[in-house]
């Protein structure tokens, strides 16, 4: 409700609400205002998951997700809430973007390399990010980058998969356990490659058959890929196997920054990404 | 020694328009004071919602100290799995509040927000670690005919979810109604997949919705007590 103030019982900072931004599977993102600064604010009934947010991005901060800056608990029509407050990241959401505009090959590879980078620095962390989907992915517009909201889905490797969306998830797809390890991110990154790239109907998500899908697949996408999805599927694909994958097939020259992900990590990636954003803003 | 936590859930899917016996709602009641949580899931048409059969399977988790849900087409095995989880993690929550409360005279909710970290990743370590005996009743009854593949997924779909757990987890199939109208064992407790998915296809749904007796039943089969109904395959 626009204009609502949000109290926090301990900080005792107040925010004004300006509209909502959102809703997600455990509550909703306003846009609030504090001081003339701009932030996003997330409610939310589950402490348990809002705590685990603020506390992963407090103590692994990286620049692909929004800066937490405050916890805190407050009162509704008599009710206790909870509540974070992060970075509010100016720009738009890859489903809207993928909505508005089909991407083309080289700017889907830009998107999912990028992507693969993200899932590579957690995995070094020793997390697997489950949720993989547009929505989840937003485009900076003001630093232009890819930065990746929601950590409701990331679990350490071994973990249960809590959450998930069918289409990218491989139990679904019969192609093994729905647990948290590499090959679960390696399916989740090229089925979401392959979403990208063609609308999966409900005609073969009925099916629940993944050579169904590489054969309508193989129409549209380049040999390189369609391997990388083909090894992705059955299992045989890691991680470092992907991003290698995708630097061969990616049509400009990449050269990777060792350990360096937190300031993008090309410039010819940051090109295409950059191309993308000025699409959304001009329309080109 | 966490590992040794068994907790007992009932998952009732239903399109919440009982017609015989007790009212659902009241036997979830009785179930959850023996310690058992009762989620219900709703499978309702698209459009147009009906209020009665969305309060029953509201009522029913209220009761049953669970979680409550409709899902949408497709949908069914993530919303059990989550409803499953949640309500684990509701639970574990509730009783590690009640000990702090205990030891430290103040519940989670009297920590500052910023060290409750600690309190959580005990709870998630705990909600991934407990064993589960999870019993799922299906309503297959007439009226939900058209959504009974939809429920057959559903129900694997949950299997493959808990498997990802640490801890173990443990399937049963209450199905209702029989010829005679009355709830019916498909499969004691298992965790194998492939045989649950065996037996699944073979439910046909038709009669008419004698919920709560088969929510009763299902607590029965949790306490190990004998069986008051028919054992049919
Ligand atoms: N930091 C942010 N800056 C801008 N918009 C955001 C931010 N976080 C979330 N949103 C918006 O709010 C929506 C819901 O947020 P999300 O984090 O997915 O919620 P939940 O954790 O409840 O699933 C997103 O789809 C996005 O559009």
């Amino acid at each position: 409700m626009p204009g609502q103030r949000v109290k926090g019982l301990w900080s005792g900072s107040t925010y004004t609400v300006i509209r909502q931004l959102g809703q997600g599977g455990v509550g909703a993102a306003y846009l609030v205002s504090k001081d003339d600064r701009l932030y996003c604010l997330k409610v939310s009934d589950d402490m348990i998951s809002l705590t685990w947010e603020y506390r992963f991005i407090k103590s692994k901060g990286k620049f692909f997700l929004p800066e937490v800056y405050e916890i805190d608990d407050f009162v509704l029509n008599n009710k206790s809430k909870h509540y974070i407050i992060l970075e509010y990241i100016e720009g738009k959401n890859l489903s809207e973007v993928i909505k508005a505009r089909p991407v083309d090959l080289n700017t889907a590879i830009s998107i999912v390399l990028l992507v693969t980078e993200i899932f590579i620095e957690f995995f070094k962390m020793g997390y697997i990010y489950t949720d993989l989907k547009p929505e989840n992915l937003m485009l900076d517009l003001k630093n232009s980058a890819l930065r990746l909201i929601d950590l409701g889905s990331l679990v350490k490797i071994g973990g249960m998969v809590r959450e998930y969306t069918p289409v990218y998830d491989r139990a679904f797809w019969n192609c093994g356990l729905r647990r948290a390890d590499e090959g679960y991110a390696a399916f989740e990154i090229m089925m979401f490659t392959a979403n990208l790239l063609t609308s999966i109907d409900s005609d073969i998500l009925y099916k629940q058959d993944v050579e169904i899908l590489l054969k309508r697949l193989s129409g549209c996408t380049s040999q390189g890929l369609y391997g990388l999805m083909e090894r992705a599927f059955k299992g045989q694909a890691d991680l470092s196997d992907i991003r290698d994958g995708l630097i061969s097939i990616h049509r400009f020259q990449y050269i990777p920054y060792a350990g360096k992900i937190d300031f993008c990590i090309n410039v010819s990636l940051i090109m295409s990404i950059i191309f993308l954003i000025s699409v959304i803003i001009y329309g080109l | 020694m966490s590992a040794d936590i068994t907790m007992r859930l009932i998952n009732v899917v239903t399109d919440g328009c009982s017609n015989i016996g007790l009212d659902p709602c009241t036997a979830a009641g009785r179930v959850h004071k023996d310690g058992i949580i009762v989620n219900a899931i709703g499978i309702l048409d698209g459009n147009g919602y009906k209020d009665k059969a969305v309060n029953e399977i509201e009522g029913i988790a209220r009761s049953g100290g669970g979680v409550s849900d409709i899902v949408k087409m497709n949908e069914l095995g993530k919303t059990l799995t989550s409803a499953t989880m949640g309500s684990v993690a509701n639970t574990l929550t509730e009783v590690v509040d009640k000990e702090l409360r205990e030891v430290l005279r103040k519940g989670l909710d009297g920590i500052h927000p910023e060290l409750r970290f600690q309190v959580v990743d005990f709870i998630e370590k705990l909600t991934d670690e407990v064993n589960l005996r999870v019993v799922v009743v299906i309503d297959a009854s007439g009226s939900m005919a058209n959504k009974m593949n939809e429920a057959k997924r559903g129900v694997i779909e949950l299997l493959k979810s808990l498997k990802g757990r640490k801890g173990d987890s443990n399937i049963a199939l209450v199905c209702y109604p029989s010829e005679r109208n009355e709830p019916y064992l498909l499969r004691d407790f298992t965790s194998d997949i492939d045989e649950l998915e065996r037996l699944i296809v073979k439910i046909a749904p038709g009669g008419g919705t004698p919920t709560a007796a088969a929510i009763e039943f299902a607590a029965r089969l949790l306490e190990e007590k004998p069986l008051a109904y028919e054992y049919m395959v």
